[in-house]
């Protein structure tokens, strides 16, 4: 069964001011089970905003529409208790800050420990006992004795592995990883996006990865979705959107890829507003091959290599 | 010596300092009344020889370094001199009002915190009237003056109602009933402005902690709200929540000295008034200064407290706090000195006297 | 809103004279303590005093005390803490450890230490409520002068060369004023409660100069027969305070967002 199925998913939030702002305008997507999806765009382009709907971590006041499905159950038909009992078990996540996804009050052991017991009835001692194995498994030595370590007595790396293993704890079958490494130097990045797989490998996870790093994405991800001001643009394998982009925006955003080159390209216009965003295809007002017929949303089309838009031609 | 102790020694060093400093001040306050304190002290009473007495009691007659290494001394000792109106020791007077300010002040505070934290905590959690209800009253616990409150609780309780008696006194250890009753008005007095501040910071407090990454992650892995709640929101909080109780220490002092007053208390506040207002400086010389002491007392404890809420103070220097700096909003909650002063490493102890 | 309730208050105080219906001073000897009427809105005192009259100029006194308290300290309190927060090092320690000193005495305890040696009065309680007040507004112009400090135009000026005198009039100090500002405008509010305080304790304004404090102690004393002599000082208290409040709120989003202020 399909681990994730988005179809036509809609957030809208409401600012201070009472105007809304569109942040996610349709995105239809699956992820398997095993499999590694990537999602890559702009900051607001509302990457971030479509992981806190999957795991109804939106802040009050934002509306959803379309339908979200995991693991065959619809996610907007839940109670919020049911959600929260799904989250940190069956689906997990891991936040932007990684270096501040610890409370600083209390050892990290410890808060590995707290994700078991907020869905395991289990005891104390053995919540600590599993949480031990979990550190040693996610490669922090002597994790008995650095149980009780409180966060800032840990490495930046060790801190790292520690919030994956908190993450992790219950064993999910999704993990969304937004802007794991992003706050990172690049050295880490290599030992986080190898954690991150080596655990996707033993846990049997499917990963969502949101980033704005094309570089990592073509490293770990086995497909790939491009965001553009809300709207899912093309989602294609890793290896032929790199080869062989189709959508204009995809294109545009690999040719500003630094490289030897005398300029850097770069496309006109600005990301539109989302509080008046306009209609159709958002990225229309900027785009080389825009037609009158881009007023009307095109659809996601495509197999395998599926993009949205009027002027790729498709195979039949 | 794990950096704890280290801390606390630290700390504890920087009070003989802070209560020197203290001393020299109250010391110069007094001093620095225009006339000779000796007649004007004794009023009526200033006979040659009594006049003679006191002048030499108090060296007048020798320099100001001088007058002041004889005070400290006698300080030191426990001698806080000789209230030369009613004749008796100054530090046998102060004895007997002390436990009466104490019991009001830390009541009150005790209250105050008890109502304003969960009030605090209902405010960021709770349904929407509840936000209103406590922005409410904040604010009308704050603008109201509380010596007003108290006579409108006078009003109410004991004029109207007949419950409660409008003032009066007995020791705790000779009838906890009755001094319950006479301590019940003027303890609600303070404790409902108090309490209003408590609320108002506990809310920014919890409000900046929500904020934060750790409890986005708490949610993502699924642990119950109220457990984030209180095991984790609140306990990040509770520092600057301390840090004003400490600082609103201060402020109960003071409006105690006018709760006294107004509820008839034998307190070491209304000792200082009526001694202000019969020139007894010796009298307020010694008030104020086991006043003050206190509140610097309660300064270090509170310092105290921050070091053992947050882990990461015992690392940096001086009370620095090392990693992460309190929010700008938490700061807010006493920018005008405990935060900046702390960031600076100021050793002195602090108050916010903006309220 | 804070601003309008202010201004009206403001104005109200400023034309006591013109708006009180009696003299504050007026003896209605028919009227001893009565309670509020069309002749009395507020009542009348123990004295057959009217109290609304006399809480209009209570009010006037009041607040005049207060906001030149704070004026006051303001005066010298910003030279203070921009000198302290532009310099920084040996000289913002000189300057700021003695003000840290009279931080460490609870607020009201130093005001009536310092009436303790200079007597009595509206005055003395200005000058207290100013001393009081000083280390606050010191601190809170020092911090935000380190903060407009490190900006760039500042950092520009001073590399063109312009005296640190200079750099800091017209550079930071109109940057640096905002929390200042919201700072001073809250404690004008609190400084009226100082104030009464004060005055409640016999300490402060000495009749027949009018305050509110002292309004409430004459209240107190009636309070059983003729709870309006009370009340209405109170409640003339409390509607500044959270003027005061509103209008330092409404400031602060305008010119201290960053909450430097409290």
């Amino acid at each position: 069964m399909t681990l994730l199925e988005l179809e036509d998913v809609r957030v809208d939030y409401t600012r201070g001011d009472g105007s809304s702002v569109s942040a996610v305008a349709g995105v239809s997507l699956t992820l398997e089970a095993g499999e590694t999806l990537g999602l890559v765009g702009e900051s607001g382009c509302g990457k971030s905003t479509l992981a806190a709907a999957v795991m109804g971590l939106l802040p009050t006041g934002a509306v959803t529409g379309g339908s979200a499905r995991f693991d065959g159950r619809e996610l907007g038909a839940l109670t919020a208790e049911q959600r929260r009992q799904l989250r940190g078990d069956r689906m997990a996540m891991i936040v932007q800050e990684p270096q501040s996804a610890l409370d600083a009050s209390y050892s990290a052991g410890s808060q590995v420990a707290e994700t078991i017991r907020a869905h395991r009835d289990v005891s104390r001692a053995a919540a600590k006992a599993r949480a031990i194995e979990l550190l040693e498994e996610i490669g922090i030595p002597a994790a008995a004795e650095r149980y009780g370590d409180p966060p800032h007595r840990l490495s930046g790396g060790m801190r790292q592995r520690a919030v994956i293993a908190a993450a992790l704890a219950n064993d999910p079958a999704l993990l969304i990883a937004d802007e794991p490494t992003t706050a990172l130097d690049v050295t880490i990045q290599a030992q986080v996006l190898r954690l991150l797989a080596e655990a996707r490998e033993r846990h049997g996870m499917g990963m969502l990865l949101i980033t704005h790093d094309l570089g990592v994405v073509a490293q770990v991800c086995d497909r790939v979705g491009v965001l553009y001001a809300g709207q899912l643009v093309e989602l294609a394998p890793a290896r032929e959107l790199f080869a062989a982009p189709r959508h204009p925006y995809t294109r545009a955003l690999l040719a500003a890829l630094p490289g030897p080159r005398d300029t850097l390209p770069t496309l006109p216009g600005r990301v539109p507003d989302l509080g008046d965003p306009p209609q159709g295809c958002r990225f229309a007002p900027r785009c080389p091959l825009a037609m009158p017929k881009c007023s009307v949303a095109p659809a996601l089309e495509g197999t395998g290599h599926q993009t949205a838009c009027w002027a790729v031609e498709r195979p039949s | 010596m794990n950096p704890r102790t280290r801390f606390v020694l630290r700390r504890l060093a920087l009070l003989v300092p802070s209560l020197l400093a203290l001393s020299i001040f109250v010391f110069a306050l007094i001093r620095l009344v225009p006339g000779d304190p000796a007649r004007t002290m004794l009023g009526f009473r200033a006979t040659p020889e009594a006049v003679a007495t006191v002048r030499s009691d108090l060296r007048l007659d020798e320099s100001l370094p001088a007058q002041y290494l004889h005070w400290l001394g006698g300080l030191v000792q426990g001698d806080l001199g000789r209230d030369y109106i009613s004749g008796d020791s100054v530090g046998h007077l102060i004895g007997q009002k002390l436990p009466v300010t104490l019991e009001l002040v830390v009541g009150a505070m005790a209250l105050a915190v008890l109502v304003g934290v969960p009030l605090g905590v209902l405010a960021v959690s709770g349904a929407r009237w509840t936000r209103h209800l406590t922005q409410g009253f904040v604010v009308a616990g704050i603008a109201v003056p509380d010596f007003w409150l108290g006579t409108l609780l006078v009003l109410l309780f004991a004029a109207t109602l007949n419950w409660l008696p409008p003032s009066g006194w007995v020791g705790l250890a000779e009838d906890p009933v009755g001094n319950l009753r006479y301590i019940a008005l003027p303890v609600l007095t303070l404790a409902i402005g108090e309490a209003a501040y408590i609320l108002r910071t506990t809310r920014s407090a919890m409000l900046d902690t929500l904020g934060e990454p750790y409890i986005t992650f708490l949610r993502a892995r699924g642990v119950r709200e109220r457990s984030i709640l209180f095991r984790h929101a609140l306990r990040n909080a509770a520092v600057p929540i301390v840090t004003v109780v400490g600082i609103q220490f201060g402020v109960l002092l003071g409006g105690a000295i006018v709760v006294e007053t107004i509820f008839g208390l034998p307190g070491l506040g209304r000792l200082v008034v009526t001694a202000i207002n019969q020139r007894d400086y010796t009298v307020v010389q010694g008030g104020v200064l086991v006043i003050a002491a206190i509140f610097v007392v309660v300064n270090l404890l509170t310092d105290l407290a921050y070091g053992l809420l947050d882990p990461r103070v015992e690392e940096g220097r001086t009370g620095r706090p090392s990693a992460r700096r309190p929010s700008s909003r938490a700061r807010a909650a006493c920018a005008c000195t405990a935060r900046s002063a702390r960031a600076a490493g100021s050793w002195a102890p602090r108050s916010c006297s903006c309220w | 809103m804070g601003a309008a309730i202010l201004l009206v208050l403001v104005i109200v105080a400023l034309a006591a004279p013109l708006l009180a219906p009696h003299g504050p001073e007026e003896i209605d000897a028919t009227r001893v303590l009565a309670g509020p009427s069309a002749a009395h809105p507020f009542g009348s005192d123990a004295l057959g005093r009217d109290v609304l009259s006399r809480v209009l100029f209570a009010f006037r006194a009041s607040l005049g005390v207060a906001v030149g308290s704070v004026l006051l300290s303001l005066l010298a309190g910003v030279p203070i803490g921009l000198v302290a927060g532009f310099r920084g090092g040996r000289i913002d320690g000189l300057l700021m450890r003695p003000l840290d000193l009279l931080l460490a005495l609870p607020a009201l305890l130093l005001a009536i230490s310092l009436i303790a040696i200079l007597g009595e009065g509206s005055l003395v309680v200005l000058v207290a409520i100013a001393i009081i007040y000083l280390p606050i507004i010191a601190r809170v112009m020092r911090a935000s002068a380190l903060v407009v400090r490190e900006r760039p135009y500042v950092t520009a000026s001073r590399s063109r060369g312009v005296t640190g005198r200079r750099v800091m009039t017209r550079h930071v100090l109109p940057n640096a004023a905002g929390p200042v500002l919201v700072q001073a405008t809250v404690l004008m509010g609190f400084a009226i409660q100082v104030e009464a305080a004060l005055s409640f304790l016999g300490l402060g304004a000495q009749p027949p100069t009018p305050s509110l404090g002292l309004m409430l102690l004459d209240g107190y004393q009636v309070l059983r027969q003729a709870w309006w002599v009370d009340v209405f000082p109170g409640l003339a208290i409390a509607i500044t305070v959270v003027a005061f409040m509103l209008l330092g709120d409404g400031l602060r989003r305008r010119y201290d967002p960053a909450g430097v202020a409290e």
